[in-house]
């Protein structure tokens, strides 16, 4: 595959996943196996359109004050093991496998991107507290839509076993993980939606660089074809999230969520 | 937009939004540019994108470490993972 192709392949998808308020990963993955690589060729291009990805938004997460460092570090230590154990199981589970987990990533992200309401579970206590997060405690406030509410993280253990998971899943497939986080957070944990979104931000770039360190330890990244898929995948979301304000969040949810689902299954048909 | 309250996140901020085009610039070095320049740039990227969240973490943890120091044995916990990570894959390499 030439590396133009990679590279609009990348611009493409981070551009959709964009609009969708996804990393691009989740799409560019299925699609680069579908076009014919090998997905443990794949997953390692995914994972630094994920690091790209964080890199690019978390100067905007920091400067709204709505990241929960101790949250996202605690988390990140299940799905940090789990992305780096992901990435060396890649090396040695069949490309069926990894088709058939890959399918189920694409098909569970795009059910959840298609059959989210934009108007999740809302915490109840509003305050005149700062914004922020709060020393020694999972908890802090975060300016919403309707005034600012404090929260504190919930059901711990659940949370980081979810986390663990989702990185396994991330490192051996190479997508972000970002799209079961959120709702880790938001649905489990009780964060805020935008603490949930801006800490997934932050996460899985540290998830992406644990499961980088195997790859580039083990001499699986093309840097040429790297190279190509950032490019793409750096303007493609930055171009995705310019037009996002334009257009109606729940019709590109529903149709990022078809396009999933599309991919998830005509993954499973050639495999 | 206006920027955090936090001082130590405004200079993260800045940090963070510098290396963006950074990256962009060895990304496209790493594609385009002949052998061995593109080898250096692509390895360069990977190199940034890698260190940039880890060395956040390290960041943290060490500012975590003056006032909050179990969060900062968290955030060394992490660090300790990913560094296990890393030897079990030049172990196995």
């Amino acid at each position: 595959m030439s590396t133009l192709v990679l590279a609009l392949l990348s611009f493409g998808a981070a551009g959709i996943g964009a609009l969708g308020g996804l990393g691009g990963a989740v799409l560019l993955v299925p699609a680069l196996v579908v076009a014919g690589m090998a997905p443990v060729d794949a997953a390692p291009l995914g994972l630094l359109t994920v690091a790209a990805g964080s890199l690019s938004a978390s100067s905007t997460q920091l400067d709204e004050d709505t990241v929960n460092h101790r949250v996202g570090v605690t988390l990140e230590v299940s799905a940090s093991a789990g992305a780096a154990i992901g990435a060396l199981l890649s090396a040695v589970v069949s490309a069926t496998t990894l088709r058939w987990l890959l399918a189920a990533a694409a098909v569970g992200a795009g059910i959840a991107t298609a059959a989210r309401s934009g108007s999740r579970r809302r915490a109840s206590q509003h305050s005149d507290a700062k914004p922020g997060e709060r020393r020694g405690r999972l908890a802090g406030a975060s300016t919403e839509d309707h005034g600012v509410v404090e929260y504190e993280a919930r059901h711990l253990p659940v949370g980081v076993t979810a986390s663990g998971v989702a990185g396994l899943v991330a490192g051996m497939t190479g997508t972000s993980g970002g799209v079961a986080k959120t709702p880790i957070m938001t649905e489990l944990m009780r964060l805020p939606v935008k603490v949930a979104a801006a800490t997934t931000v932050f996460m899985v770039g540290v998830t992406a660089a644990s499961a980088l360190i195997v790859y580039a330890v083990q001499g699986r990244i093309d840097l040429s074809a790297a190279g190509a898929i950032v490019v793409g995948g750096l303007a493609g979301g930055r171009l995705g999230a310019m037009l996002q304000a334009h257009l109606p969040p729940v019709l590109v949810r529903r149709f990022l969520g078809t396009v999933l689902v599309v991919v998830g299954v005509v993954l499973v048909v050639r495999t | 937009m206006a920027r955090s309250r936090n001082p130590a996140r405004r200079r993260l901020s800045t940090v963070l939004n510098g290396e963006v085009p950074i990256v962009l610039v060895l990304g496209v070095v790493a594609w385009l540019a002949p052998a061995p320049v593109s080898r250096w740039s692509g390895w360069a990227m990977v190199s940034v994108l890698v260190l940039t969240p880890i060395g956040r973490v390290a960041w943290l943890s060490a500012r975590w470490m003056r006032f909050d120091r179990s969060f900062a044995w968290v955030g060394v916990a992490l660090l300790v993972t990913v560094g296990a990570a890393a030897a079990i894959a030049v172990v196995l390499r």
